[in-house]
């Protein structure tokens, strides 16, 4: 029977060769999930090591100069390695060591993914082998350097749009040559069941925590939520614990790139259309005949054809709304940010950023809207100064 | 059941084509080739942008066919020539997506009434195939399940619910599994040759463990060697394969004649629903 479905959404669509795997991973990840001493060596970690929990900021000056909504931010930005991806990274990491792995893989798009799973290599004394584009190599080298410093290695992937879609073909394929050893730590709410839902629950602890402190400092639940969508693990953090609050609005950002109707884009579910790509069945950037597309993004974080298949039916379903945000929109959000609250947003987060600065003068004094800050945005000064002309050497 | 024991009659002998690679006129001469050396199922790959898991020559052909925009439209086409000259038995291997895409429906009474006997399909597994098996059986087509060394204790459910052979992948299946698979199923099961598997002989002593064998990977070299020249290259390659393999049958019970007996029987586009 098939597993892991979000409505029509999900299952296992896999060469026939990585079914071992993945029946194993599920086994091991549903004996640990729950037992006391797996989830407090996690926590210990996220504590003490990625330094969770993140703050819930009031972004006042922005929420004074918007003249609407309450704005908080969600720093995740402010956690080891620069992003939300160190929670599932940990959780996975601690996971594969508990199966007996001794490697990690990994593909990655920014390279924050790779970082962060890098570093939990590092930590973990496990072997590491990050697969990127070799496109986005060039646009992320210091994260690809970031990386080797750590001790992985990093292999560039020639085939394709030389960007995330490819290393996460790449990736599989390594995975299907050795698993015997070999976990595949996959970054996102991506890929076949067990993984949209282990890397959602991993990533909850966003949810969580913004629930509580948004509690503590308001006595009440935000107006809304907003966050990026590439693969939508940073979104589906975000929103989780308040899917079952129907008051509360969900909005994911995903990446226009030069426009949601123009070929040069990464908005999935504004663009895409229902189909069976890398293990799921979701909404993709595809042609007529089910050819995958090749997207564009000025964040490679987000330059991805797909997207999580419980994004597609929160999408079905009407529960969360899905915004699309423009290049242009996202870098004037990342320049916005960094002035009016002296934090650099990654380029991805700007997205969300983008739609909160269209919103909240939309909404009342008496709304909140809550920003995910997936990342921080040091990786992506150079680019974002190339984007406006200038030479930046790094 | 619509695929028996007519492979008693012999070892099968099937080959694959990735379409479009170089062109579709040289995978349409060397299909003809291929049927007049004798080969009993020709496998028809539709490229998709992002194969996975079958290495990097069938990614060169499926970039290659696609930078030629060629479409499955194209490929449907391809196969209405073909069976204007030829009853061989044909499946087509692709990925979920290239079928999905298409309509899983329309795709299949499309492929069912142009003759085609069976579907493969690299990103299914077993527990997914229902979407797909059930419209096969609808149609007529047979939904081939794949078994690797890794299929271990699915081995039973895969082999009592598949459909016209098992279809065992390179790297080889144990013998071990080959007796398993024996135990729940009468299908015939044909072993997929990997790189480096090219000898003829090297071939019978294959098949001589299974059912028949899958050629591939020497013939997408030849047909990156040889372009224009693949068609007779291909050809005598799978002649020399065929008579390696059929002289090491304990059953030479096959009559060669040009419509010699079929790994699986040819339907016409009248006994299609």
């Amino acid at each position: 029977m098939s597993k892991g479905r979000f409505g029509k959404h999900g299952g296992q669509y896999i060469p026939e060769v990585l079914m071992d795997a993945v029946i194993e991973l599920e086994e091991a990840y549903l004996s640990l999930k729950d037992e006391p001493e797996f989830r407090e060596e996690l926590q210990t970690l996220l504590n003490t090591y990625a330094g969770r929990p993140s703050p819930l900021y009031f972004a006042e000056k922005m929420t004074r100069d918007l003249g609407g909504a309450k704005i908080y931010l969600k720093r995740e930005d402010l956690n080891h390695t620069g992003s939300h991806k160190i929670n599932n990274v940990l959780g996975q990491a601690l996971l594969a060591k508990r199966m007996g792995k001794t490697r990690l893989i990994a593909e990655t798009g920014a390279g924050q993914h790779g970082v962060a799973t890098a570093t939990a290599a590092a930590l973990l004394d496990l072997e590491c082998e990050i697969f990127m584009g070799e496109e986005d190599m060039k646009r992320q080298a210091l994260n690809v350097y970031r990386m080797r410093l750590l001790g992985a290695k990093v292999t560039p992937v020639l085939t394709g749009t030389r960007a995330l879609k490819d290393a996460v073909n790449q990736t599989m394929e390594a995975w299907t040559q050795r698993f015997h050893d070999t976990h595949y730590l996959i970054g996102s709410v991506m890929g076949p069941h067990p993984f949209p839902t282990m890397v959602r629950d991993f990533q909850a602890v966003i949810s969580a925590e913004i629930k509580k402190q948004i509690l503590a400092q308001e006595g009440r639940l935000p107006t809304c939520v907003m966050a990026c969508v590439g693969g939508g693990s940073n979104a589906i953090g975000a929103f989780y614990h308040f899917i079952q609050d129907t008051e509360v609005r969900l909005i994911g950002c995903e990446a226009a790139g030069r426009g949601a109707s123009s070929p040069d884009t990464a908005a999935t579910i504004t663009s895409g259309r229902l189909g069976i790509f890398h293990g799921m069945k979701s909404y993709f950037c595809q042609d007529e005949y089910g050819q995958i597309a090749p997207v564009y993004s000025i964040s490679a974080g987000l330059d991805y054809p797909g997207v999580g298949p419980e994004h597609a039916h929160l999408h079905d379903m009407g529960r969360a709304e899905y915004v699309s945000i423009t290049d242009n929109q996202a870098v004037e959000a990342f320049e916005y940010l960094s002035r009016t609250e002296g934090i650099i947003p990654a380029i991805e987060s700007a997205h969300a950023v983008a739609y909160g600065r269209y919103l909240a003068p939309r909404l009342g004094r008496e709304d909140i809207i809550v920003i995910n800050l997936s990342g921080r945005g040091d990786k992506d000064c150079a680019a974002i100064a190339r984007y406006r002309g200038e030479d930046v050497v790094e | 059941m619509k695929v028996r024991h007519e492979i008693l009659n012999g070892k099968a002998v099937i080959a694959f084509l990735a379409c479009g690679y170089p062109n579709l006129k040289t995978t349409e001469e060397v299909a003809y080739a291929l049927d007049r050396a004798g080969v009993d199922l020709i496998v028809l790959g539709i490229p998709f942008s992002d194969p996975t898991g079958e290495g990097s020559a069938l990614r060169k052909a499926s970039e290659c066919a696609l930078k030629m925009a060629i479409t499955t439209e194209h490929i449907f086409d391809l196969v209405q020539r073909v069976r204007q000259s030829t009853s061989i038995a044909l499946a087509f291997r692709t990925y979920a997506n290239v079928v999905f895409s298409y309509g899983t429906v329309p795709f299949l009474k499309r492929a069912a009434h142009l003759g085609v006997n069976a579907l493969i399909l690299n990103d299914v597994p077993y527990e997914e195939k229902e979407e797909f098996a059930s419209v096969c059986r609808a149609v007529g087509v047979d939904y081939i399940s794949l078994v690797t060394p890794t299929s271990k204790d699915r081995l039973e459910n895969i082999a009592r619910e598949a459909q016209g052979f098992i279809y065992l992948t390179s790297p080889s299946v144990e013998d071990g599994s080959i007796e398993t698979i024996r135990r729940f199923t009468s299908l015939p099961m044909v072993a997929e040759c990997g790189a480096g598997e090219s000898q003829p002989e090297q071939l019978a002593q294959r098949a001589a463990k299974a059912d028949g064998i899958i050629i591939e990977s020497t013939i997408m070299e030849m047909m990156a060697d040889y372009g224009d020249n693949a068609p007779e290259i291909v050809g005598a390659y799978a002649k020399s394969v065929f008579e390696a393999v059929k002289g090491h049958s304990h059953l030479k019970k096959r009559v060669e004649s040009p419509t010699h007996t079929r790994v699986i029987p040819t339907r016409t586009a009248s006994s299609n629903p």
